[in-house]
């Protein structure tokens, strides 16, 4: 697999293209497409805001008739949700660092055609198709010590290879002349990564940021493997946990807001609080995101 | 007779000239760019230790795992956690499953981005090309379990859908509780997901496609559906090759997030994979790590060979797609 470095300056696709009858109708299967995307978390919105009389009647609406805020005032009062979010916190903030400075340096090198760069790649790319499994990675961080402490879900997921490759190619494209010159007026290595690589590649290192951000938001696979004291549980595992048993949270519901603040609706405004962050950022971001696909295009 | 012995003596001493011209060069290289080989330490420390030094706990697979005993101390047993493993009928249960859905993926899931890139690239209106695209690649950043609440609104027996069905006079479905419907579930669920951020990878390769060739086949007559049959799909060929190697060479996985947040014991039957069955065999029953690592030494071989085999495959048919 060859990853090539597209040009971001191509030529503008300049045919005409008129507007016909075959035309509309593509745009029209296209945004029934996107409607069919949209509507399940617009459903999730409307659940998580109507009041449970609504619900128990029909839960299926085209726009909320009467809105109520009952299932968000009981989410907001959960300690425990708010517990998820400081863990998730601290994990995106150190895991993203982490990321970013292991990923920067090995792609850095692996930039260079440096002697033995060919061996290094193939000692990479072979963990994306073999790896030891489950249970020796499991036992590996359980003998490392790091059971039950935020290192666990942090220190094992460093570098994804894509990123890197992605990286390396963003790299490959900061043309030589300016670390020669740079070299000529007597910089090192080091002095030119900080100084000239790492300045350039600002909205590259915001888009790998960024991915592994979402990554680090997404993570409950090492806290449900590796967390045994629930109140270090990142928020993905607390929904998890409250999706599966709904029983579970109707017995924390105060007996006397019971009969407002009803199961489903507070499942879907702990869901509707932990998208709204990535759904914020990511329209703003989105040429970002989509830059570091097109970079990291494999081609053939 | 001596012209050819004088011959073969000099392009010896020209190949060891060339050889020790060579080394003299890597030696060079290698002292320039001394200091930056302790850079990649960090990175490469990492991969020994999270990627490497598990595989050497692969030797599970061949022992009686003891905790008092460690990896290295456990007994050897030759092949009796595979003939244990192989033994049991979940075990086969969990392999069948694994490989029809990820069949079914491959079938079902695999063009929706080829044909989603090649009909977003006909949008004339680049505003509009830019809004769908950010609905389509909005799910992907989101992990399965968000995804499973979300359907567990719309799908559960009493939940949204089941209600429109009923407006609409039909009877409520099982979504999440009959097999095969279950089955349907996760395909669609699949391409909800990540058809959308798919698609922009066939959109960066079909970004490349010189105009100059839709110029010169518009002159010769031809409509939108012949530009994408016979330029647009032969330029993207080579991407969808890749991408199709690399999803085989995942299908012993069939998704775990997924299929771990959505399935339930009343439909294990059908959608018991084998990364659930491990990780039932290990964190929720009897705990036998040895043949929890036999399981994952099978996945990850057979994923090796169909890889490989996706790779021959597809070399044969086409020279220029292969991966490796």
């Amino acid at each position: 697999m060859k990853l090539k470095t597209m040009k971001s300056n191509l030529p503008k696709n300049k045919r005409k293209r008129k507007i016909n009858i075959p035309h509309i109708f593509l745009v029209l299967i296209l945004c029934v497409y996107g409607f069919l995307i949209l509507y399940p978390f617009y459903n999730s919105v409307l659940q998580s805001i109507i009041p449970y009389k609504l619900a128990i009647r029909s839960p299926f609406l085209l726009f909320p008739t009467e809105i109520d805020f009952t299932s968000y005032q009981f989410i907001f009062h959960w300690d425990s949700l708010m517990y998820g979010f400081r863990t998730t916190f601290i994990i995106v903030v150190f895991g993203v660092l982490y990321n970013l400075f292991l990923t920067v340096t090995l792609s850095y090198v692996l930039s260079k055609p440096i002697p033995g760069r060919k061996i290094i790649n193939l000692f990479i790319v072979f963990t994306m198709f073999f790896q030891g499994g489950l249970i020796p990675g499991y036992l590996l961080v359980k003998g490392l010590g790091m059971m039950d402490s935020y290192a666990a879900m942090i220190i094992p997921l460093g570098i994804n290879i894509m990123n890197l490759m992605i990286m390396r190619s963003y790299f490959q494209g900061i043309p030589d002349e300016l670390s020669e010159a740079a070299k000529l007026d007597g910089a090192g290595e080091y002095t030119i990564l900080l100084r000239i690589c790492l300045p350039l590649s600002k909205p590259m290192l915001a888009t790998i940021g960024l991915y592994y951000g979402v990554e680090r938001w997404n993570e409950w696979y090492n806290g449900m493997l590796f967390m045994r004291s629930v109140e270090k549980w990142p928020l993905q595992l607390r929904i998890r946990d409250m999706i599966q048993s709904v029983g579970s949270v109707v017995n924390q519901i105060p007996e006397a807001s019971r009969p407002t603040a009803y199961p489903l609706g507070i499942q879907m405004a702990g869901i509707v609080i932990s998208i709204i962050p990535v759904a914020l950022i990511y329209p703003f971001l989105q040429k970002y995101f989509v830059k570091g696909l097109t970079l990291g295009g494999v081609k053939g | 007779m001596n012209s050819t012995t004088t011959n073969s003596l000099n392009a010896n001493l020209y190949k060891r000239q060339l050889r020790q011209q060579k080394r003299r060069q890597l030696r060079k290289d290698i002292w320039h760019y001394r200091k930056l080989y302790p850079l990649m330490l960090f990175g490469l420390a990492f991969f020994i230790i999270f990627s490497y030094v598990p595989m050497y706990g692969i030797q599970l697979a061949f022992k009686d795992y003891s905790i008092r005993l460690g990896i290295t101390g456990s007994e050897w047993v030759g092949l009796e956690n595979f003939q244990t493993l192989f033994a049991r009928s979940e075990f086969w249960n969990a392999v069948r499953n694994t490989l029809i859905i990820s069949l079914l993926k491959l079938i079902f899931t695999f063009p929706v981005p080829i044909l989603l890139a090649i009909c977003l690239n006909e949008i004339v209106s680049s505003k509009v090309k830019r809004t769908l695209q950010i609905i389509f690649t909005l799910p992907h950043f989101l992990s399965w379990i968000t995804i499973s609440g979300i359907m567990l609104a719309l799908l559960s027996t009493n939940g949204t859908i089941n209600s429109l069905i009923q407006i609409l006079g039909g009877s409520p479905v099982k979504w999440l509780s009959s097999g095969p419907i279950f089955i349907g579930v996760i395909i669609v669920s699949e391409i909800w997901k990540t058809a959308g951020w798919t698609c922009i990878i066939y959109m960066a390769a079909i970004a490349g496609i010189d105009p100059e060739l839709y110029e010169s086949a518009r002159m010769d007559g031809a409509n939108r559906l012949k530009c994408a049959l016979h330029i647009t799909w032969p330029c993207i060929r080579g991407t969808a090759a890749i991408l199709l190697i690399m999803q085989v060479g995942r299908a012993m996985n069939a998704n775990f997030d997924q299929i771990f947040n959505l399935y339930n014991p009343t439909v294990y039957s059908v959608a018991d994979i084998i990364d659930t069955y491990i990780f039932r065999i290990t964190f929720l029953q009897s705990a036998n790590y040895g043949v929890s690592t036999a399981v994952g030494l099978f996945k990850g071989i057979t994923n090796c060979i169909l890889l490989l085999s996706a790779n021959y495959i597809v070399g044969k048919l086409n020279r220029e797609s292969k991966m490796i």
